[in-house]
């Protein structure tokens, strides 16, 4: 069974239709690529995925459960997390407080609090370092663990925004484009990280533009132009597909 | 640990004796009022300072403190328990009444809707005559009084005893709001500020915290306004004072937000400097507002950042 099925779903701002008839399947412990030149709506399945936008019609099933309009604050907790386009981090935190926030699904902040007032121990505290410890280790962020968000390089500011999606310990990740902005060399780390957290059975729907990323790391792609899925499949399949092809650098002219 | 033993022990010890060294009723007067002033900044910190949401209107809830603690000591015949507790619910309550509408909008809504609150809780005391007495106000309110089995066992009667009874209160607060800023709530309440949309992506019900934040903040405001009431024995609708809506908000980013001690430090200043600046007479408030604008032109972290800074520098030229 898929871990995310997107079923028909059809989105509209006023009578621009953003998507169409969008049909998705994740299957678990896979990456899958939703792909495709700007304005083609892939942000924007992100966002109807995370309840942020509501479909016109058509639904979302996370583990079977329909999840369509639930907000993206209560799917963390349901083990759905989720990243954003361009650089989010809290960045006049330290490193190790981004991660805490993190891992706030383990938190119980009332109960902390009395037991901080009572000087006791906190359990659920305890747990979530653990977590955060663990992602320290995973991303190699354990050297910058005091220094505030700001302060770290580009890379290192992604891949703590991606770190902060770990320590939720999600089941399903959504990343949107982590590599933009990479290097070459920090884009290689990055699909070593990302193949990492598969192996550790997260799976992992990503939008992206970096076709080398794709086709190294990727099981499945989906192409979306103006809205509409025009084909799936394995990223190397796909990306010899003529419609693809013509999608991102146009129809050759026959002289 | 020691250290703050020992700096909590200084202080205790410091509080007790200030009556002895300052025997000047007005001297007291003022250390109690920089007490109330500093639940006020503290309670108004959680929501202006760690979530950065701008409330003008702390004053109601430190009005509607001071009636419900009034209202409360005339049946009780002023049992402190039942006057600061009642107090702090039904400011709290008062709070989830403006709070509920208002939170979930973002922008400059909520700092509106707070003050006009400010303004129609003034219009409600002095017209609601049969409970508040109108604008001649509830005289001959009945001193603080701890009592137990139907026997009063302490009573505040003078300024040393008013003392004691608001530095415990401002004690007590100061402890909570230290706990909050520095367990897992400090951060999630800081966050909000910080990225709105990564909060809400991480888990946080942006509303539920706000919320939280705002009716904590105002309980500590409801708890101020019935010690205030016992304090002085006569509230009338003043209470609901503007220029105290706006010297809250300067408490709290004078002093430093989204930290425990700012506040109080704000509270200190802003209580003290005008009674300082006395001798400059008409231009006493012209001095006060250019000192306060140097503070937030070069100090935009409040005197505690200031205080940091400036301890961080020695030590970084000392080494």
């Amino acid at each position: 069974m898929a871990l995310l099925k997107i079923e028909d779903v059809t989105v509209a701002f006023g009578g621009l239709l953003a998507l169409e008839k969008i049909n998705i399947n994740v299957n678990p412990g896979t990456i899958t690529a939703l792909i495709g030149p700007n304005g083609a709506g892939k942000t924007t399945l992100l966002n109807v995925i995370t309840g942020s936008v509501r479909p016109r019609t058509g639904k979302i099933l996370f583990e079977g459960k329909e999840i369509t309009g639930i907000p993206a604050y209560t799917l963390v907790g349901m083990g759905l997390t989720r990243t954003f386009q361009l650089t989010n981090v809290f960045p006049n935190l330290t490193v190790l407080d981004n991660l805490m926030l993190g891992s706030y699904v383990f938190c119980r902040p009332w109960k902390e609090l009395l037991n901080d007032i009572f000087a006791r121990r906190d359990p659920a505290l305890a747990a979530a370092r653990a977590s955060v410890d663990e992602v320290l280790e995973f991303t190699g962020l354990l050297p910058y663990r005091d220094l505030k968000a700001r302060q770290l390089p580009y890379g290192q500011q992604r891949l703590l925004e991606l770190g902060i999606a770990l320590a939720a310990k999600p089941r399903l990740l959504l990343l949107d484009e982590p590599a933009a902005g990479m290097n070459e060399e920090e884009t290689k780390a990055l699909a070593g990280l990302l193949g990492r957290i598969r192996a550790n059975k997260v799976t992992i729907l990503l939008v992206e533009h970096n076709m080398r990323l794709i086709t190294n790391i990727c099981d499945d792609a989906y192409v979306l132009v103006h809205g509409r899925n025009i084909t799936a499949g394995p990223p190397r399949q796909i990306l010899q597909d003529p419609q693809v092809i013509e999608a991102y650098l146009g129809r050759r002219k026959h002289a | 640990m020691s250290k703050g033993v020992i700096g909590w022990a200084v202080a205790l010890i410091a509080a007790a004796a200030l009556p002895f060294v300052l025997t000047n009723n007005y001297y007291l007067h003022l250390m109690i009022m920089i007490a109330i002033n500093s639940m006020l900044a503290l309670g108004l910190n959680l929501i202006l300072g760690f979530v950065g949401d701008k409330s003008l209107g702390h004053a109601s809830f430190f009005g509607i403190g001071a009636y419900a603690g009034a209202l409360i000591a005339f049946a009780t015949n002023g049992n402190v328990v039942y006057t600061t507790i009642g107090a702090a619910v039904i400011a709290g309550v008062a709070s989830i009444a403006i709070g509920y509408p208002v939170l979930k909008l973002r922008g400059p809504y909520f700092a509106i809707v707070t003050l006009g609150f400010c303004l129609i809780m003034q219009l409600v005391a002095s017209n609601w005559v049969e409970l508040t007495g109108g604008p001649m106000g509830l005289p001959g309110i009945p001193s603080a009084k701890l009592i137990a089995g139907g026997t009063t066992i302490l009573e505040g009667v003078d300024e040393q005893d008013y003392w004691y009874i608001t530095f415990a209160g401002a004690a007590l607060l100061y402890l909570l709001s230290r706990s909050i800023e520095r367990t897992s709530l400090g951060r999630i309440l800081t966050a909000l500020k910080e990225n709105y949309n990564l909060s809400e992506a991480v888990g946080i019900n942006p509303f539920h915290i706000k919320m939280a934040a705002f009716v904590i903040g105002a309980a500590f405001a409801g708890v101020a306004g019935s010690l205030y009431a016992h304090y002085t024995g006569f509230i009338s609708p003043k209470v609901f004072d503007t220029l105290l809506n706006v010297n809250i908000v300067t408490m709290v980013i004078i002093g430093g937000e989204a930290t425990s001690s700012g506040p109080v430090l704000g509270a200190m200043v802003v209580t003290l400097l005008p009674e300082a600046l006395r001798f400059a007479e008409g231009f006493r408030l012209l001095i006060f507002g250019v000192i306060l604008l140097a503070v937030i032109m070069f100090a935009p972290k409040g005197l505690l950042g200031l205080v940091t800074t400036l301890r961080s520098k020695i030590r970084k030229e000392a080494a």
